[in-house]
């Protein structure tokens, strides 16, 4: 009886072994087709998902069917690809995300797709490629002459509020209201003589929105004291110097501008409002300074770093704003939970990316309400602004996912030319439309939505597109040397480390540590001066470093 | 097959003529029974065959991953590299070394530092001793051994991720629940979202609980091979069960013990307490070797970095082979001898 057992337990565990030994060799599902001619496609599956691709696939087959598309789609801990990822496996083709581009390109990772982007683009009217790029992704994507890769998708970090929360209790700022009058209830309306909003346009979709810092932390201190099951704004708690720390990076972009905000990444242009604390105050130096990459480290004083410290302590000073008093699980729980807490009316306001939505549904959050993502009810909150001077100013939007679309460098002719087609493929209008119609979000590359298109989007999707459309972007790179040779030190949660004490230590990495965990870890009261100044401290101490000297 | 065993004296006939005679047989022969050494010689031969097989695969991936990647890091160290103008350019230099002056001199740096020793001091002061006594225990054959011994050694057996995923569910989850319930307390917070202090006690406890698992089946092992008469004569001599423990079995494992405490003391700049696997890169504190993983990611591809990463662990290695060695010579000089 024993011996069976035995037998019985090694057979199965030889079985399981052999399992997953093979079963890592090639994707699983679909059967190659020894009759075509297959091109192997990688797909990062993270928050965007694969259904976008094998919709693209079905498509292309269809148009193509002596080619047969397999689609590996993979969600490594670590997006990062290394050569041997690349070049060591199957995939010819690949679409994903956080790709240090220009470094990978310099070390030959990649085959040269020029042809792609600059010929006429057979599925698409003769559109070229390149002509859907902006000026700063054509510069980004080329090397010695030559194209190498592709954005892919556009990745935004922000606030996504509920609407229907925020309308059935009456949470949109009423016109005319006085902050320094008055009862705060009168500040909040349901529907009618809703506010300017963000925009400070009339008739707008952010009518009713806090426009300002100011507004916003009364909204919440409205919807704390309104509401004890109505979070006003939470995240993921686990990753909270990702899932706050990107947007306190999008608060400097928008208060920035893009032309100011694009500094930090080519560290070239003239600042004009670099400050310094003065008697506890922060004052704009009386003249601009114009940054080369000997001095970028002066851009640690910009005044939108400031208010983004000043909107964060503002933020979390209450712990009731964000669920630290009454939910202190928010410390340790996954995105997955800030999404159902939007989603099922516990929270009134995400600290999310754009991509939420797609990682909702495929988690099953909409099914367990017996529900569907078109139900839901959700919409891109624009960013306040530090005050009302900058009440109207365009908004701009950081992409920071450094998503990316390319080709293994060994490809043969045959396979090349195929991967190229496919590529043009993907990045012909219909497609693009295609992808945002599947995922509910927009690739980072110009392209037309019809209006019948649109009509068919979730609330969500929509308000994302007609935000991106009032917006500028930034995309997060650039070829300057400081930033190539440091791009994990310019990404959006690593840029604003600072001297400043927190716990033992005499550095933090984030503002998020000092201004969450520090308050409910150590019940410090976080110092934005100091941290300010230390921010300054830090890179004007280490640019050195940077510099490579 | 026939022809060549009819050419051979030892295939072909029978006994008599496949012996050699005396007289036959070269002067240095003399003595030999020919068969049994030819038997030999075709027996080493295939055993040759079979270890060199077996062992082929871990001398291949001792030379790349160990040899290999230890060379290329010790050359790293000595480089400065920068990316400019979409090219590599590479110079001697020892740049890294005043880099990582500058960075062991940070306060982050000196707290990485102490909470790797700390770390090491309490695995050393918990786990050696409570990982004896189990396998005592076990290899007493006590009630339960064989559960006590399966449910030790799973942890090592399953993926770290899936045990990651349950300690973190019972802790934050599972165990506040509890204590609401059966304790009446209220509002009780999930363990991972208290205090750094709190944590890190949650995640020593996690390494402790997975930790046994090679330990205790190589001490349980090495008890277990202590000859019966010994211990029956301890026993004759009024030994109790905690003498023998002291007096017979620790003394005879000692030898096992030793590798333990020696690995481990080189583990003190390696260990990365699996900090990742909770935390990917935004644990609160850190190990040397939480440090060097989470640095080497997030500096994947940003090859100017690398030599700082490589100073760093050679100035480790420098450190952990001396007292490595002073560990080891102490346990051999001081330690209890079988005898």
């Amino acid at each position: 009886m024993r011996k069976g057992i035995i037998k019985f337990v090694s057979i199965a565990l030889a079985t399981a072994c052999s399992i997953v030994a093979f079963g890592c060799r090639k994707p699983a599902g679909e059967q190659v087709d020894t009759s075509k001619k297959q091109l192997y496609v990688y797909n990062y599956n993270g928050g965007y998902g694969s259904d976008w691709l094998y919709k693209a696939k079905a498509e292309y087959e269809k148009q193509h069917e002596n080619v047969q598309i397999m689609i590996d789609p993979q969600k490594p801990a670590d997006a990062n690809l290394m050569k041997s990822d690349i070049t060591g496996g199957s995939n010819q083709v690949f679409f994903t995300e956080g790709q240090k581009f220009y470094s990978m390109a310099s070390k030959d990772y990649f085959g040269d797709i020029s042809e792609a982007l600059t010929t006429a683009n057979p599925y698409d009217n003769g559109k070229k490629i390149i002509d859907k790029l902006t000026t700063e992704q054509k510069e980004y994507y080329k090397l010695n002459g030559k194209y190498y890769g592709l954005p892919h998708y556009a990745g935004y970090f922000g606030l996504i509020y509920n609407i229907d929360v925020f309308e059935a209790n009456g949470f949109y700022i009423a016109e005319g209201y006085d902050t320094t009058v008055g009862d705060i209830n009168d500040m909040f309306t349901a529907t009618a003589n809703r506010s300017k909003g963000p925009d400070g346009k009339p008739g707008t979709s952010d009518d009713g929105l806090p426009a300002t810092y100011e507004q916003f932390i009364a909204l919440c201190d409205y919807i704390s004291s309104a509401s004890s099951n109505i979070i006003p704004v939470t995240w993921c708690g686990q990753y909270r110097k990702q899932y706050v720390g990107y947007p306190f990076n999008a608060l400097v972009a928008d208060f920035e501008g893009a032309e100011a905000f694009k500094m930090n990444y080519t560290m070239s242009g003239v600042a004009d409002d670099l400050g310094k604390i003065v008697d506890g105050k922060f004052v704009k130096d009386a003249e601009s300074t114009t940054i080369n990459n000997e001095n970028a480290y002066e851009l640690a004083r910009q005044e939108g770093k400031y208010q983004a410290l000043k909107f964060l302590d503002g933020l979390t000073a209450n712990g009731n704003y964000y669920g630290g008093n009454k939910f202190a699980t928010n410390k340790d729980d996954a995105n997955t939970a800030a999404i159902n807490r939007l989603i099922r009316k516990q929270a009134a306001m995400l600290m999310e990316g754009v991509w939420w939505e797609a990682e909702a549904e495929s988690g099953g959050y909409y099914k367990e309400l017996n529900k569907q993502k078109s139900d839901f009810n959700m919409g891109w909150m624009p960013l306040p602004k530090a005050n009302a001077e900058k009440v109207g100013q365009k908004s701009t939007l950081v992409d920071h996912i450094s998503s990316l679309c390319f080709v293994r460098p060994d490809l043969d002719a045959e396979t090349k030319k195929l991967a190229i087609d496919f590529i043009q493929f993907v990045y012909s209008d219909k497609m693009l439309v295609e992808f945002t119609k599947t995922t509910g979000t927009l690739k980072a590359v110009n392209y037309d939505i019809s209006e019948s298109d649109y009509s068919g989007l979730t609330t969500f999707a929509k308000s994302v597109i007609d935000f991106r459309k009032a917006s500028d972007v930034v995309y997060a790179y650039s070829q300057n040397e400081i930033f190539v040779n440091n791009q994990a030190d310019f990404d959006g949660r690593e840029m604003y480390h600072s001297n400043y004490k927190y716990g033992t230590s005499d550095q933090c990495d984030s503002p998020v540590y000092a201004f969450i965990d520090d308050r409910i870890d150590n019940k410090k009261t976080p110092d934005v001066n100091k941290y300010f100044s230390g921010m300054y401290d830090y890179y004007s101490d280490k640019w050195d470093t940077f510099l490579g000297k | 097959m026939q022809e060549i065993a009819k050419n051979n004296p030892i295939r072909a006939g029978n006994t008599k003529k496949r012996v050699l005679s005396a007289e036959q047989k070269p002067a240095i022969l003399q003595g030999i029974d020919m068969r049994a050494f030819n038997k030999k010689t075709i027996g080493r031969k295939n055993d040759l065959i079979f270890y060199s097989i077996l062992l082929i695969w871990p001398i291949l991936q001792f030379c790349v991953f160990y040899i290999y990647v230890n060379f290329n890091s010790f050359l790293l160290a000595f480089k400065n590299i920068r990316l400019i103008d979409g090219e590599y350019i590479v110079k001697p230099s020892v740049k890294a070394f005043q880099d990582l002056w500058e960075l062991l001199s940070t306060e982050q740096m000196k707290n990485t530092a102490l909470l790797s020793v700390l770390t090491w001091a309490l695995n050393m002061v918990t786990m050696i001793p409570l990982g004896l006594l189990f396998s005592f225990y076990i290899a007493k054959k006590r009630v339960g051994a064989s559960f006590f011994r399966i449910m030790l050694f799973l942890p090592s057996i399953l993926s770290s991720v899936v045990m990651v995923t349950i300690y973190r569910y019972f802790i934050n989850n599972a165990l506040p629940k509890m204590l609401e319930d059966f304790f009446g307390m209220e509002n009780v917070a999930p363990f991972l979202s208290r205090p750094p202090e709190v944590k890190y006690l949650m995640i020593f406890i996690y390494n402790m609980l997975v930790g046994f698992g090679v330990s205790v089946l190589m001490y349980a092992n090495a008890m277990s091979a202590i000859p019966p008469e010994i211990t029956e004569a301890a026993m004759l001599d009024g030994a109790t069960g905690i003498k023998e423990f002291f007096y017979v079995s620790l003394p005879m494992v000692f030898s096992t013990l030793s590798v333990f405490i020696v690995t481990g003391v080189a583990g003190i700049f390696t260990n990365q307490f699996n900090l990742f696997s909770f935390f990917a890169g935004e644990a609160p504190f850190a190990t040397f070797g939480y440090y060097l993983y989470k640095e080497t990611v997030k500096w994947q591809e940003d090859m100017s970095h690398y030599p700082l990463l490589s100073a760093l662990g050679l100035a480790m290695t420098l450190i952990a082979v001396p007292l490595t060695y002073a560990v080891k010579g102490a346990l051999e000089k001081f330690g209890p001898k079988e005898d």
